[in-house]
């Protein structure tokens, strides 16, 4: 008879447990990261007797989280490759807007500069002609050092997303490192039991983590741990490593992680062992989109600026003189020193054939007695005639010499972009209507024989190895964003499909469905409604009993 | 399969999000009837367009230039004009004059005739364009083609100009000049013409006078060479003639030396070029007869030399009016073939203007055709695009409508 009362009462409690998780389940049905709790119910064993045994009722087991540890990792994997693939996305439709509307901008520009040509050519000694063509030729220089400096923008704002990323990914590996600590702790205090909500905490914020960048994470009793890259760690247990941001050693205007060493050394990771989350879609974006196009736009203002000062400086002003050779000046840049130089090696430059310029970034090291210079995009060498000087210098096939001064120590290294900044520098140097150099060598003022001839580079194929004229250089430019960012919309598109369809998948496991826990609370009433029956029952015996005496 | 609840509003959200953000697309392109708002919508069509609109722009370019071609022609076509209406009464004045019995007082009285034609022809040689350059001094536009001394109105000094042909480009690969210098138009004999004149040396004291020159035989020898016909000598006779001798191209050829007898005049014919003497000669007189490509054919020194000439007739000087003759027959052969190539420089002018107006039919053509590619690669289709529109629409209503019904359906909210 207690015995009933037992049963009851062991019914009542798991009845009430049942009750308890449904209605966790049903308030946080829109929780973020939340998987849904089952209560584990099983028998509590029977009492042996001679007549049988018999069973001593319910007990409940355990809370468990219906969590499926593969297919919340698929759904990781997938959203983290969608982030990046977002955060590229989002950047790069920038530089696409920017060059959207083809009636204004660097395309019309060009145009009307050369127009403007034909114009003085056709009536050299017209003022008025002449004024218009140094008001276009600004223009164009105008248009390209704005384009320059909007692509100058966003690699300021990566370099500043990419600072405030890292201290975010900082900040969610201190608070996972607070739970690792807190579940040992909960888990410890009682045994056998996981701390099921600070499980969904924990894995919420590696999901959220991985939005940023894609980290491994092994688990290691019940503690994670969490690394990037090819292995550097960020949390091992309760310790944590911080990354940070540098300026690159190699090129100061660029921002690269690092950590840090216990012994104080810097190690930069590379741009290309960070991948996944909006921080692997930045990088990504950078030396894959923003460093081509602002390399390409200048190639093609070198291209431009070149071919035409060569050919001005042919020819004679309206007063007689020589034209001058810079009508478009612009600037061959020097190499830039990676900060852990030795040496006092300086290495400048010049262009020798703007049709040869490849658009591309260079490396230059320094052995001990011969410099090497290789191309960053492939690591492939770049065949160079030394001439020894003095100064020494290096000439190439890919449109600029290199001259070496100073000494540098053997291990010293260089990157070399020569076209990176040439839009940023492009400026008109003739501001005298007169001193624009229109007749050839034979003189007079209604000689244009030498605007015909700078009219005719319009459609000369300056760029590209004699392939391209400076609009076709453009227009490949602009067919080049659009291409890419196209193939990151498409790639971003599918990746989204793909990430909600494992986000159904891992719903299905761990998702709550409101008609499910209302069924289930119906269910679990039904038993505690039972359960209290049976204590009436138990109640009704006793009172039996006790009524015998009456 | 299990479905969570909070993947049905996910999944009706994205839905949504996916069918707005279509229409809102849509409707930026009929907005701005392009096919193409960013690079990304069509990678290839945007670097096509952006070429295609450098090669109209060039086309609109060579247009505007062909416009500046035509002008500058146009108004050297009215100067030429002026001038050729001037040689003609300067021909016809010279033709009366060569009857031989005009006197003293008429010859300077045609004198001052041709004075003024000469001032005419120097000031449309000296002629300007709408903005001030001179039309005939090639490259050199700031400076006048001839100075003219103030004073007596006669050309000074040399031609100052240089032979710049003011080249404009009228189409891709077509240079077009667009002036002629004022050699070509005032100093030049008639390009192809193979024509001899004869001058005496103004210096002649006798009284020998000559025929037109005339080219009896294609092939003779002489042809194309300079030749001159020098009195050397006087035999006293009876009767009295002369010892010449010939000169080609400046060297004596002994071949051909003869006696000339002024009573009978001579029948010259010299390696293929024939001509008449007749007439008394002096010793140390000369005849030249020149190929036109090789003598002097400014037209301004014909006319200085003429009158100058015509100003000193003396009626008593048969010397004199030998060389007054003598000039007026030099002037008419010359100021003919002078003549002549104004004409020709005429007809290469309209020639040029001919030129212009075909490469124009042809630009606008070019123009209309790439302007179709363009807009078949840039603009959209109308009815295309609003038909995409409203099929967009109606799928956004019914993605709305059918999560209006779903989110209802929970036990819940019964």
């Amino acid at each position: 008879m207690s015995n009933l009362f037992n049963l009851a009462i062991s019914g009542l409690n798991s009845a009430q447990a049942g009750l308890t998780t449904t209605g966790h389940n049903v308030s946080n049905a829109a929780t973020p990261g939340f998987t849904r709790q089952q209560v584990l119910l099983s028998t509590s064993g029977g009492q042996g007797t001679a007549a049988g045994y018999f069973g001593r009722g319910v007990q409940v087991d355990t809370v468990r989280r219906m969590y499926d540890s593969f297919l919340t990792g698929q759904l990781n994997t997938s959203k983290t490759t969608g982030a990046a693939l977002d955060a590229y996305e989002s950047q790069i439709t920038q530089i696409n807007n920017l060059f959207g509307d083809k009636t204004v901008g660097i395309a019309p520009a060009i145009q009307t500069f050369f127009a403007s040509i034909n114009a003085v050519a056709s009536a050299p000694a017209d003022p008025a002609a002449r004024q218009e063509m140094i008001g276009r030729s600004t223009n164009l220089a105008t248009q390209l050092n704005s384009a320059n400096a909007f692509l100058g923008n966003l690699r300021e704002g990566v370099n500043t997303q990419l600072a405030t990323t890292v201290q975010q990914i900082n900040s969610y590996v201190e608070r996972i490192s607070d739970l690792n600590q807190q579940i040992t702790n909960a888990t410890a205090s009682i045994q056998g039991q996981p701390p099921n909500d600070l499980l969904d905490q924990r894995d919420q914020l590696v999901s959220e983590l991985n939005q940023i960048v894609k980290v491994n994470v092994s688990e290691q009793g019940n503690q994670i741990n969490l690394s990037v890259g090819n292995g550097q760690t960020l949390l091992a247990g309760t310790r944590s490593y911080a990354l940070h941001t540098v300026q690159s050693a190699a090129d100061p205007t660029r921002v690269s992680v690092a950590y840090t060493l216990p012994d104080s050394t810097v190690v930069e990771l590379a741009d290309n062992q960070i991948d996944g989350g909006s921080l692997g879609g930045l990088l990504q974006f950078r030396s894959e989109s923003l460093d081509k196009v602002q390399n390409d736009l200048g190639r093609m203002a070198a291209g431009l600026a070149i071919a035409f000062n060569a050919q001005h400086a042919q020819g004679l002003t309206a007063n007689g003189s020589p034209g001058a050779d810079d009508f478009f000046a612009i600037t061959a840049p020097p190499a830039i020193e990676n900060a852990k130089n030795t040496g006092t090696g300086a290495i400048s430059s010049t262009f020798t054939d703007a049709n040869q310029l490849t658009g591309g970034d260079y490396k230059i090291s320094f052995d001990g007695t011969n410099y090497q210079v290789t191309r960053m995009a492939d690591g492939s060498a770049v065949a160079t005639t030394a001439n020894p000087g003095p100064p020494p210098s290096l000439d190439t096939a890919e449109g600029f010499s290199l001259q070496t001064s100073g000494t540098p120590v053997a291990g010293d290294s260089w990157i070399f972009q020569p076209t990176r900044n040439v839009a940023r520098d492009i400026a008109v140097t003739v501001t005298n209507p007169g001193d624009i150099a229109a007749a050839d060598a034979t003189g007079g003022s209604a000689n244009g024989s030498n605007a015909l001839k700078l009219a005719q580079l319009q459609t000369a194929k300056t760029l590209g190895g004699g392939t391209m004229s400076v609009n076709e250089a453009f227009s490949q430019l602009v067919n080049q964003v659009g291409v890419q960012t196209q193939r990151v919309q498409v790639a971003a598109k599918a990746q989204d499909t793909l990430v909600s369809q494992n986000l159904a998948a891992q719903q299905g496991v761990s998702g709550v469905n409101l008609n499910e826990e209302y069924i289930s609370l119906e269910r679990y009433l039904e038993q505690y409604r039972a359960s209290a029956r049976l204590i009436e029952v138990g109640t009704t015996l006793f009172d039996t009993l006790l009524g015998l005496r009456g | 399969m299990r479905v969570s609840t909070s993947l049905f509003y996910s999944n009706g959200v994205r839905t949504m999000n996916a069918q707005q953000s279509d229409l809102m697309r849509l409707m930026q392109q009929l907005g701005t009837g392009k096919k193409i708002l960013t690079p990304s919508d069509d990678p290839l069509g945007a670097a096509q367009s952006l070429n295609l609109g450098q090669t109209l722009a060039v086309n609109e370019r060579l247009e505007t230039n062909r416009a500046t071609a035509r002008t500058n022609l146009m108004v050297e076509e009215t100067e030429l004009d002026a001038v050729n209406k001037t040689l003609q009464d300067v021909r016809t004045r010279i033709i009366e004059a060569g009857n031989g019995t005009y006197s003293e007082t008429e010859m300077r009285v045609l004198a001052a005739d041709l004075k003024a034609h000469y001032d005419t022809l120097l000031s449309r040689a000296n002629g300007t364009d709408g903005s001030g350059q001179f039309l005939f001094s090639g490259n050199m536009g700031d400076t006048a083609p001839f100075n003219v001394d103030t004073t007596s109105g006669y050309r000074t000094g040399v031609y100052q100009g240089d032979q710049g042909a003011r080249l404009i480009q009228a189409d891709a690969t077509r240079q077009l000049s667009s002036a002629d210098t004022a050699t070509n138009v005032f100093a030049r004999a008639n390009p192809g013409a193979q024509g001899y004149v004869a001058s005496a040396n103004p210096a002649n004291g006798g009284t020998v006078t000559f025929t037109r020159p005339d080219i009896t035989n294609q092939a003779g020898a002489l042809v194309g060479d300079s030749l001159a016909v020098n009195f050397v000598a006087a035999q006293p006779g009876p009767p009295p003639t002369y010892d010449y001798e010939v000169s080609v191209n400046g060297v004596v050829d002994p071949a051909l030396a003869g006696s000339y007898d002024p009573s009978a005049g001579a029948q010259l014919s010299l390696g293929g070029v024939s001509f008449t003497l007749a007439g008394t000669p002096a010793v140390g007189d000369s005849i030249s007869v020149e190929p036109f490509e090789s003598t002097d054919m400014d037209m301004f020194s014909t006319l200085e030399n003429l009158i100058g000439a015509l100003n000193s007739a003396n009626a008593g000087d048969p010397a004199a009016k030998t060389r007054i003759a003598n000039m007026l027959n030099e002037a008419n052969r010359k100021l003919t073939n002078n003549h002549d190539n104004v004409l020709t420089v005429r007809a290469s002018v309209g020639t040029r203007i001919n030129e212009l107006d075909a490469l124009d039919t042809g630009g606008t053509m070019r123009g209309l055709s790439y302007e179709q590619e363009l807009i078949r690669i840039e603009d959209i289709d109308y009815r295309e695009t609003i038909s995409q529109l409203s099929m967009r629409s109606m799928a956004l209503e019914a993605a709305q409508g059918a999560f209006m019904k779903i989110q209802g359906l929970s036990l819940f909210s019964r």
